[in-house]
């Protein structure tokens, strides 16, 4: 009986896991969708994004639910309570990650009214970094793995700086002709959301550090980022 | 063994009667006094004393026996291709039986090791072999198999078996269909940009779910190709046709004697009856070019006079338009090539370069040799082509700009029949990423020597 309830408890910790990996990796497709439409001035993948945001926030609720059943009814303790309430905040940044996906997308909407602008910005290296960054976050979590975490940390740095570079071009650009700026502010606020889903995924990766060390690195000086 | 460890046992057995006989005698002759008593009691501690010695070396010889016999099938065990050796042993014995079970059990082992070593061979060459990926997993969802495909399609560079798949393979389609219940199929978009039909075949081996992927990417874009075909060739169509069945309608209801709409009215069923003529021809060239029949002949042609032919087929146009075209082609340079079908595809090339460049553009001609073939590029200063129009330019009716190019009179096949052409004669062609400044198409073709 005991073994049988133990097998139980381990499939549910999976599906949990394996929920969790796969909405994480919806919202990675999202970002690249997003950018695509916005690159592409593609008015129907983008409204594509806007619409399969539901199916994230969709995972959100199962996920909750699925966890806070596994603590009613299981008591878990250690490392599976660590998992378990690690994921009901993993859910959380993984949802804002969705919707600023989703933001990216509903720009790209506002954008695709407008003539397209004649700018050297390239945002897609950010968009590429952030989904970089989220891929080596969601890798470190199933494999358990705190370095790659801690490393995904510590390369949200460049995510900041890269922003930073960005807007200040785009304001650059602003400045020279001013004529630009109902298309370039759609454009600034995409660069936020992409420092946004950054940040978002530097939580996630300290999260996947507390579920394997049971350390909490939050909120500590980062480490020096290589030169 | 046991046999000879009887035979002795038999000998020890006779030893103890002829001692016991002796006794006997002994008791006999010397009559029963005290005596005689004591040493009785003698004889019987001698007969004791070979019968405990008996039992010993009994008891020796059958352990050592059974223990060379136990060696030898932990041997077996460990490696089913060993046997049990029979030597020394004669046939019935017990221990000799037991060898021979233990041997008939090694062999069928082995057998069944071949057996199963060879399934295992053919499942994974079928597996790697397929174009289908195949993923199959065990109840804990830890990967029994990923097939070459498979790997290829979701991007997975090493064969992780015994792995979780959730490590490796993150589509969220994959996961719902393994923990449904029922066989399934869904079409998803993969992580690699490829489309595919995931199919979950029904549950084995208690826990275990087999999917199978299958790409679709082509046969999906092919079907699009196809769908634009049909609408593209009923629009291009539909249009002259309306155009002249209203012009004929005005003129019916009178307005051919009027002397400023009549004429106008006759050159557009005049100017779109021409339009429709070209499409049909070049449809039915593609179809010709498409069923085979369409006979080329493979001779020397100069690339110099073929262009300069080409070129009189489009000056007037370039003329007007004030374009120059710029010819640099050695004289020496000659192509393996069908000379009518090359100065279609020139004269296509070359037309579509004086429409689409800016009015007073430039037009390039130029050639490379290749060694065994020989390159010739027709540029152009105009918009050039976006990226996401220019592997589909050759596609039938596919058009970048469609407006701007029905006005320059294009019927939309001109780029597929080029393309066509070209490959019939063992040739290729393509266009260079250009945009935004001008459009190089290139066309590769067999050089000849003599």
């Amino acid at each position: 009986m005991t073994s049988l309830t133990s097998k139980e408890f381990d499939q549910e910790l999976r599906t949990l896991r394996e929920k969790l990996a796969t909405m994480g990796s919806r919202a990675e497709e999202q970002i690249a969708l997003a950018m695509r439409a916005l690159g592409e001035r593609d008015d129907e993948l983008a409204r594509h994004v806007i619409n399969a945001d539901k199916a994230i926030d969709r995972d959100e609720n199962d996920i909750d639910e699925l966890a806070l059943q596994i603590l009613a009814t299981r008591q878990p303790v250690a490392s599976d309570l660590r998992f378990i309430t690690m994921s009901l905040k993993f859910v959380v940044d993984v949802e804002r990650i969705g919707d600023l996906a989703a933001g990216i997308a509903k720009r790209a909407l506002e954008l695709n009214r407008l003539p397209p602008l004649d700018s050297k910005v390239d945002l897609n290296r950010l968009a590429t970094l952030a989904q970089k960054n989220l891929h080596a976050a969601l890798d470190a979590f199933v494999k358990k793995d705190a370095d790659a975490a801690t490393g995904v940390i510590s390369a949200d740095v460049e995510i900041d700086r890269l922003n930073a570079s960005l807007f200040a071009e785009l304001i650059a650009h602003v400045a020279t002709d001013p004529a630009t700026v109902t298309r370039v502010l759609p454009l600034t606020s995409v660069c936020r959301y992409l420092e946004r889903i950054g940040d978002h995924v530097k939580n996630l990766a300290e999260e996947v550090v507390y579920m394997v060390r049971a350390t909490d690195v939050r909120h500590r000086p980062l480490p020096k980022p290589p030169n | 063994m046991i046999q000879r460890v009887r035979s002795r046992l038999y000998l020890l057995s006779l030893a103890l009667a002829a001692v016991a006989t002796l006794t006997a005698a002994v008791v006999s002759t010397h009559g029963l006094d005290v005596d005689s008593l004591s040493g009785f009691a003698w004889v019987g501690l001698l007969v004791l004393a070979v019968a405990l010695v008996s039992g010993l070396v009994t008891l020796t010889l059958v352990r050592r026996s059974m223990r060379e016999v136990a060696d030898q099938t932990r041997n077996v065990v460990r490696d089913t291709s060993r046997r049990v050796s029979l030597l020394d042993v004669e046939a019935g014995d017990e221990l000799r039986q037991l060898a021979e079970w233990v041997n008939f059990l090694a062999e069928d082992a082995d057998r069944s090791h071949t057996a199963l070593a060879r399934e295992r061979v053919l499942l994974s060459s079928v597996a790697e072999g397929i174009t289908q990926g195949v993923i199959a997993v065990d109840g804990e969802h830890r990967i029994e198999l990923l097939n070459d495909a498979a790997r290829r399609m979701l991007g997975v560079q090493s064969t992780p078996v015994g792995e979780l798949l959730i490590e490796f393979v993150r589509v969220p389609a994959v996961f719902e269909l393994i923990e449904g219940n029922d066989a399934a199929t869904v079409e998803i978009q993969l992580p690699t940009g490829r489309r595919a039909l995931l199919r979950v075949a029904n549950r084995w081996g208690g826990q275990g779910r087999v999917l199978l992927l299958e790409d679709v990417t082509t046969v999906r874009k092919l079907e699009n190709v196809r769908r634009d075909f049909v609408a593209n060739v009923s629009h291009e169509l539909r249009t002259p046709v309306a155009v002249i069945r209203a012009n004929a309608e005005t003129l019916l209801a009178g307005a051919a004697a009027d002397p400023v709409m009549g004429p106008k009215l006759i050159d557009g069923l005049h100017r779109n009856a021409e339009r429709l003529a070209r499409i049909i021809a070049d449809l039915l060239d593609l179809s010709r070019l498409d069923a085979g029949q369409y006979r080329l002949e493979l001779a020397r042609v100069p690339v110099k006079a073929i262009t300069e032919q080409a070129l009189t087929g489009v000056e007037p146009q370039a003329t007007a338009r004030g374009v120059t075209i710029d010819v640099q082609v050695p004289d020496e340079l000659a192509v393996m090539a069908d000379p009518k079908a090359l100065d279609q595809i020139l004269v296509n090339l070359l037309d579509n370069a004086v429409k689409y460049t800016k009015a007073t553009g430039h037009v390039w001609v130029a050639t490379k040799d290749e060694g065994s073939h020989v390159r010739i590029e027709v540029r152009d200063d105009g918009p050039g082509i976006a990226d996401k129009h220019r592997e589909r330019v050759f596609e039938r009716f596919y058009r970048a700009d469609s407006s701007r190019s029905r006005e320059a009179g294009g019927t939309g096949l001109g780029l597929s029949i080029v393309k066509h052409l070209t490959e019939s004669m063992g040739g290729s062609v393509g266009v260079e990423p250009g945009s935004p400044s001008g459009t190089t198409f290139w066309l590769k073709l067999p050089r000849s020597h003599t």
